[in-house]
């Protein structure tokens, strides 16, 4: 009930056109299942219909296209509202068009992907290539052990001597 | 001023945001990648396993063996304490454990076990990309190499 009473409320502006896409497709789901909100509309549609038939007798328009081809006739200096097909979807780049500019977000976003980049790029924290790639922090053996680093390599060698009697060498 | 001031309080909040999404450090793994090989190698001529192509120039320039033959080989990724077991021979069998990853570098110890006896212990750090190679023990006449590579 608690919809249905939202749902008339918004009625005018979806018959408007003034629905914002995204509650378009939530009330048009609600019509769906819903018949008291569906007749609701149907009768607001009629009393529309009405109203413009009392303004020019005679003719009653049946759609949106001829009521604006009549503003068009009567006011033709004004430019005629692009129709949006049904159901009423905003194209993308309308919707960037009604997004307003803030700049402190856009600048810290464009500082935020530059530093990202320069990251990718530049050598940050050199100080890496000299530290060793692998610190050996403990070792405990029963047998003896030789660590060597070859060069050129990022390679450490802990090699295990084998015990006496067998022939094992690098 | 209040809108000069409400913009200044975007902006900081924004770089934070920014900040801590995209920096490296934030992301900083923390589990780690690990690369482990067991290399038969041995003095009697033979092939070096296809398996091995990519550190086998690493291994022509630090030993002066024939034969190289890959008898073990995986790759998983291990968060701190875990800690994984990899059979060497019939009775040897290295443990490694995980136990700190921090931005920079995986804290690992490898233990060389025979039977239940460790004959080996080691506690390393490797940064990322960097081979660690133990080698000694022998199987059959031949020298068992082990390889150890972290990612991250």
């Amino acid at each position: 009930m608690k919809r249905c009473r939202k749902i008339q409320k918004d009625m005018d502006r979806y018959l408007d056109g003034e629905l914002p896409p995204e509650k378009i497709h939530a009330f048009e789901d609600h019509l769906r299942t819903c018949i008291h909100c569906r007749r609701a509309l149907e009768e607001k549609r009629q009393q529309r219909r009405m109203r413009i038939s009392s303004l020019m007798p005679g003719e009653i328009p049946i759609s949106t296209e001829e009521i604006l081809d009549m503003i068009q006739e009567k006011w033709p200096s004004e430019k005629p509202a692009k129709i949006l097909p049904f159901p009423y979807k905003t194209l993308w780049w309308e919707k960037i068009k009604t997004l307003t500019f803030r700049p402190a977000p856009a600048i810290a976003l464009a500082l935020c992907i530059i530093a990202l980049g320069l990251s990718f790029f530049l050598p940050f924290g050199s100080h890496k290539e000299l530290e060793p790639g692998i610190v050996i922090e403990k070792i405990e053996s029963t047998r003896s052990f030789m660590i060597y680093q070859p060069e050129h390599t990022e390679t450490t060698v802990i090699w295990i001597v084998p015990t006496k009697g067998k022939k094992e060498a690098t | 001023m209040k809108h000069f001031f409400r913009s200044c309080l975007t902006f900081m909040l924004f770089t934070a945001l920014f900040a801590c999404t995209f920096n490296p450090l934030a992301h900083a793994a923390r589990t780690v990648q690990l690369e482990w090989r067991v290399i038969s190698a041995s003095y009697k001529k033979g092939n070096v396993d296809p398996r091995l192509k990519d550190i086998y120039q690493n291994l022509g320039a630090i030993f002066n063996y024939n034969s190289y033959r890959l008898i073990n080989m995986n790759r998983l990724a291990l968060s701190p304490n875990q800690q994984v077991s990899v059979p060497l021979s019939r009775n040897k069998t290295f443990v490694i454990k995980v136990t700190r990853v921090t931005n920079q570098w995986v804290h690992v110890q490898v233990q060389l076990l025979k039977g239940n006896q460790s004959i080996f212990g080691t506690a390393v750090r490797l940064m990322n990309g960097r081979t660690l190679l133990i080698g000694g023990p022998s199987d059959h006449g031949k020298v068992l190499i082990f390889s150890l590579r972290s990612f991250w």
